[in-house]
């Protein structure tokens, strides 16, 4: 096993590394966010370093990212780029290949990275409307595709760039993307599985300063994890709900020597993530 | 003596005047690829009211639209310009302030809206949506039983008129695509009026022959009118052509911001530019061309 990483490194970073290690060899795909310089570098950073066998969805096409050649001088988490289609093997032609295969017999993509402007105790997503509908006080950006990734990946992951109690909140004013319940029922009475849409509902919340999963039976938030440098006391304060807390909550594992090398030398060759980090509060 | 086929080419002008006042219109592309802008801009300056406007994912070329006042409402999954506005700034002060509606939705219910449209079908369903507020922002969006489970049920969306973008067509509106493609051939099967495109260059049909495996649109989704206009998507990317123009785009989000500051950026780049070479002028001429050209490779 690589040695720890003693330097410093950022949250940006730090997540990427989280991401890629949720990201097994056994996946067939992966797909990325929208447009998104965390999630992509974490997809790459797994696909080189333990995921040779994984394919990457980008909006052009589907890409084994183990062997291609990055071009110089892109931020390659553009999805849509013509750049990115050196690195593609098979080309997209248009929306019906993007879902049509959502809940078929062929798997479209087994793994996806989801994030949003709200999340609940429960794991439902709010990219929509803050303040709901009858009121609103903030406009998204709109659901995308999270409907369907939320209901069909065998296994999604919720990724925020901020902790605080307006991100993490008791219940979301909009339900974009369902979590494990909610008003409208829970994930069995929404009757998924039986048509070949996947039953599970979000496998680990991953935020600036914590990792958090869902507790087996109420399915309630649970603090996972809290990465290096912040405390139980911290998350607590930063989220708008009571999450569970276990008697032992550990430090999420820190960068190894060997995640941060490939991420700084062989991926993270605009250092996006660095830049990013400039933004964060 | 063999009968002459009609050749489609037109000038943009003759080409968006078959767009009327409260039309449903399909746009090509998403965020910042592909989207037709310079057929938005000839629209925003012949001053078309109260479209509707349907596109798989929005971005600056339909925010322009709504921030020229040409929209009431607005069919998509997303609209935003990447990393420069998460939010399509006059889109969300539009919303804000009541003057559009949004039919927001997810990948499937866009599929199913225009597949619905294009067979002819009162509605398809898809289990997309269960569990989530999707009925209650689209009233039209109906949670129903069969089988014994709950679907949602989608209504169709007819199209007046798709505005397209395309990398080359032939005379007689053969597409092809050297870059990505998004809902372009599903919004044009779905089109009633006329499917209207305008491409980077025009080839002739011989092109097409040579490889007819690469050509998207054609047959019946073959454009009805064909416009010739080069880096027609700017400040969009043209796939193959050019990279999108992130200055121009930083400019475009800064005067967004305003409906003041918005104002000039029409005056300067939409109302101020009569031709798509005034237009090319206006954005830095030739020099601002080729940088864009040279950041392809």
């Amino acid at each position: 096993m690589s040695k720890i990483y003693e330097g410093e490194y950022t949250i940006s970073e730090l997540q990427s590394i989280l991401i890629s290690r949720q990201i097994k060899p056994t996946d067939n795909i992966v797909g990325p966010g929208f447009y998104n310089d965390v999630v992509y570098n974490g997809a790459l950073l797994a696909m080189k370093k333990h995921a040779p066998d994984t394919l990457y969805l980008s909006g052009i096409g589907w890409s084994s990212l183990a062997q291609a050649q990055i071009p110089r001088h892109t931020p390659m988490y553009i999805p849509f780029e013509y750049r990115f289609m050196a690195v593609c093997e098979k080309i997209i032609r248009g929306h019906d290949e993007i879902q049509l295969s959502a809940g078929g017999p062929r798997q479209h993509c087994n793994v996806f990275f989801l994030g949003g402007m709200q999340v609940d105790k429960y794991g439902n997503q709010n990219i929509s409307v803050i303040g709901g509908v009858d009121k609103p006080t903030f406009r998204g950006p709109g659901i995308i595709g999270l409907q369907t990734f939320a209901t069909y990946m065998d296994r999604y992951y919720i990724y925020t760039r901020n902790h605080d109690t307006r991100t993490y909140v008791d219940e979301v004013d909009f339900i974009s993307a369902p979590g494990y319940r909610n008003r409208h029922g829970d994930r069995k009475s929404w009757n998924f599985e039986k048509y070949g849409w996947n039953p599970n509902g979000p496998q680990e919340v991953i935020s600036p300063i914590a990792v958090m999963d869902f507790e087996e039976e109420t399915k309630h938030m649970r603090l996972k994890s809290v990465h290096p440098g912040h405390s139980v006391d911290e998350v607590v304060e930063k989220t708008g709900f009571d999450l569970i807390i276990p008697d032992n909550v550990p430090f999420t594992p820190a960068p190894t020597e060997e995640e941060i090398t490939m991420l700084r030398t062989q991926i993270d060759k605009v250092a996006c993530l660095e830049r990013l980090h400039g933004l964060q509060t | 003596m063999v009968a002459e086929r009609k050749e489609r080419i037109v000038s943009i002008e003759e080409a968006v005047s078959v767009i009327k006042d409260g039309d449903v219109v399909g746009l090509s592309g998403s965020v910042l690829f592909n989207q037709p802008a310079a057929l938005a801009r000839a629209v925003i300056q012949k001053g078309v009211k109260d479209l509707t406007l349907v596109m798989l994912t929005g971005g600056l070329v339909s925010d322009m639209l709504i921030g020229a006042g040409c929209v009431r409402k607005v069919v998509s999954t997303y609209m935003g310009i990447q990393d420069y506005a998460p939010i399509c700034p006059n889109f969300q002060r539009a919303y804000m302030e009541g003057k559009i509606a949004y039919w927001e939705c997810d990948f499937q219910h866009f599929h199913c809206t225009i597949k619905g449209a294009q067979w002819g079908m009162p509605y398809l369903l898809t289990k997309a949506g269960i569990g989530t507020d999707i009925c209650r922002i689209n009233p039209d969006l109906e949670e129903v039983e069969v089988d014994g489970t709950k679907w949602i049920k989608v209504p169709p969306t007819p199209i007046d008129v798709s505005l397209i973008y395309a990398s080359k067509v032939d005379p007689y509106g053969n597409c092809i695509y050297e870059g990505s493609v998004f809902a372009e051939f599903i919004l044009a099967n779905a089109t009633k009026r006329a499917i209207i495109v305008q491409a980077e260059e025009i080839v002739p049909n011989e092109y097409m022959r040579r490889d007819p495996r690469v050509v998207i649109l054609g047959g019946p989704t073959r454009a009805d009118y064909v416009v010739d206009v080069p880096y027609g998507a700017h400040p969009d990317e043209g796939p193959k052509y050019y990279a999108h123009d992130s200055e121009h785009v930083k400019e475009y989000v800064k005067a967004a911001k305003s409906p003041e500051t918005f104002k000039e950026y029409l005056d300067k780049y939409v109302y101020g530019c009569k031709t798509q070479a005034e237009y090319l002028e206006a954005i830095g001429g030739i020099t601002r061309l080729l940088t864009l050209r040279q950041s392809m490779i």
